[in-house]
């Protein structure tokens, strides 16, 4: 306790006044008692008596004015006291206030969130929730705080999420777990749970925060598409088995006819039967491109790489052109880059991708040239082909490696192929992570080129 | 005396024409529609070489080889392997374990057949 003005004054006062009373009663009983009357003559007697009675109430008037002024004193700086006082009260309020929006708007952003936020001490007492935790446990906040995971869960759920905080715990860095919760009714739910310490200013573990996410859709979604993914592949093999059964009866039973082994033919005969083997053969072609770009695009198809020599390739590839090219009046050039390195890539793949190619520029081109070359590039080798032919026009030039997409040769005439080709070369370039593309002008003719990166070789040797 | 093939497929038409190809050939061909029959043709006809076609319902490919195998008798025999399965183990692999002497995939060319068969049993 300050002593304070206040209590001197106090004091100052009920002193002062209970001696002046004494005085006052004292010396007027004494002045009136028989004996003292004896000692004193008469007059001095009331004489005396007059000038204590002065001096008291002068004494009094003194002590009273003392008390006075030390009271105006004590409220006076009562006054000054107060006013820093009641400063520090009303800052005090304020960081409260301040204190208390913080935490509401810290829980209005927590509540905000769809996914559940609760946060637990290392013992696993919950200290605190979102809104979309309170509706999960069907508990409000209050409620939820001080409990354990015992109280809100299943004994099995509460083991095993408790199970996963300890481990996170221990290891002491943030954890992802997925975590089947049951409702009552038999609904279940898969949560994707981050669980992450929280520490205090001297870097402590006093709980773990956890934020849980509901991907029970999600995962439905991923095994629904990995089922679709199961199912059609297996249509596409039994597809293949299917189509290509029938097929190769026919192909057979027209061969065996159309070569003679059943007797001879006559020239209708021999002209029918080829364009039966031809069609066939074509029938062929189209289950074989639609098979391989599902194969490619489910990413099913599987990629032989070994070192080879793109020069050979390309020269072998030419090799059955040849007299196609020749029947047309077309001159099959090569313009091979000797000095190419051995890269890594599926021969057989790069061989169907050059092949088609050449197949295209042959077909397209009526007169003229078409010419192969291979170039090295600094990180790349390139192969070109160039024909002599009409061109691709501007607008087409987007759809060309499409799927399905065929340029008509002359208007109205239906176009040979499947239209797949140049979609099927270009997944293969992709995956060889290299890159294919077009270049043309409407007339002049048209280059088709694609590039292999060359992956530098480590180590052993040049 | 021509050679004798043994055909197993289950596939009515396939097989029609491989034979008549065969028979073309100049080879004595015996068909059988599965395998429960072609194990018992083996035993009874003695042919000179077995094409086999692994997909078939009952006693399947697999299993004549396996029997084939088991059978001192029969086990001599060569064996060419067909099949349209698009496995993920490669072909070869197949008829190495299964002890067969070759193998086509469907569909495939009689013409080749043929030739394989020439090359294992002669003319």
């Amino acid at each position: 306790m300050k002593f304070k003005y206040s209590d001197l004054g106090v004091i100052l006062l009920a002193s002062s006044f209970i001696l002046a009373s004494v005085c006052l009663v004292t010396v007027d009983q004494m002045l009136h008692l028989p004996d003292w009357a004896q000692l004193c003559p008469g007059d001095s007697l009331s004489e005396f008596s007059t000038r204590v009675q002065a001096f008291s109430v002068a004494l009094v008037i003194v002590l009273a004015l003392l008390c006075v002024i030390v009271i105006a004193n004590f409220l006076i700086n009562r006054k000054k006291i107060s006013e820093p006082d009641q400063a520090c009260v009303k800052s005090r309020r304020e960081i409260t206030r301040d204190l208390e929006k913080k935490y509401s708007l810290f829980h209005l952003l927590m509540d905000s969130s769809p996914d559940l936020i609760f946060y637990k001490d290392i013992a696993g007492t919950y200290l605190g929730c979102n809104r979309a935790f309170e509706e999960f446990v069907n508990m409000t906040e209050k409620d939820i705080i001080g409990k354990t995971d015992w109280d809100l869960f299943s004994q099995e759920e509460a083991e095993s999420f408790r199970e996963n905080d300890q481990q996170m715990l221990t290891q002491g860095e943030a954890r992802h777990n997925e975590e089947w919760i049951s409702y009552e009714d038999g609904r279940r739910l898969l949560l994707d749970t981050l669980k992450t310490p929280f520490f205090d200013e001297t870097e402590n573990v006093i709980g773990l925060l956890g934020i849980s996410r509901d991907i029970t859709e999600r995962k439905n979604a991923e095994r629904e598409l990995k089922r679709a993914a199961a199912i059609k592949s297996e249509f596409t093999s039994m597809v293949s088995h299917e189509l290509r059964t029938p097929l190769a009866v026919v192909i057979e039973a027209i061969k065996i006819v159309a070569d003679g082994s059943c007797g001879e033919l006559n020239p209708e005969q021999v002209e029918y039967l080829s364009v039966a083997e031809r069609n066939v053969d074509r029938l062929g072609r189209l289950i074989n491109d639609v098979l391989d770009v599902q194969k490619l695009e489910s990413g099913m198809m599987e990629f032989d790489l070994k070192e080879h020599d793109i020069n050979e390739l390309i020269i072998s590839a030419m090799e059955p052109m040849r007299s196609i090219a020749r029947r047309k009046g077309l001159t099959l050039v090569s313009q091979l880059d000797p000095d190419m390195p051995r890269i890594k890539f599926d021969s057989d793949k790069i061989i169907q991708v050059v092949t088609n190619l050449l197949n295209n520029s042959i077909k397209f081109t009526e007169s003229g040239c078409i010419t192969v070359t291979t170039e090295k590039g600094s990180n790349y080798l390139k192969v070109s082909i160039s024909d002599t032919g009409p061109g691709i026009k501007k607008e087409d030039m987007s759809k060309l490696f499409g799927k399905f997409e065929q340029i008509f040769k002359e208007e109205g005439k239906r176009p040979e192929g499947t239209g797949l080709g140049l979609a099927i070369c270009r997944e293969i370039i992709n995956r060889h992570s290299g890159t294919i593309w077009a270049k043309s002008e409407f007339g002049k003719g048209s280059v088709f080129s694609f590039v292999l990166p060359v992956v530098e070789r480590r180590g052993k040797g040049a | 005396m021509p050679k004798k093939i043994l055909v197993i497929d289950d596939e009515v038409d396939l097989r029609k024409m491989v034979v008549a190809r065969l028979e073309k050939s100049g080879y004595s061909v015996i068909p059988a529609i599965d395998g429960k029959e072609g194990l018992e043709k083996m035993r009874t006809e003695h042919p000179d070489i077995v094409l086999l076609d692994l997909m078939m319902p009952g006693v399947d490919g697999y299993e004549v080889c396996r029997q084939k195998a088991g059978d001192p008798e029969l086990k001599k025999i060569p064996v060419i392997l067909f099949t349209a399965i698009m496995s993920a183990k490669p072909l070869n692999e197949i008829a190495q374990e299964l002890g067969a002497d070759d193998y086509m995939a469907k569909p495939f060319d009689a013409r080749k057949l043929t030739e394989k068969v020439r090359n294992l049993i002669g003319e």
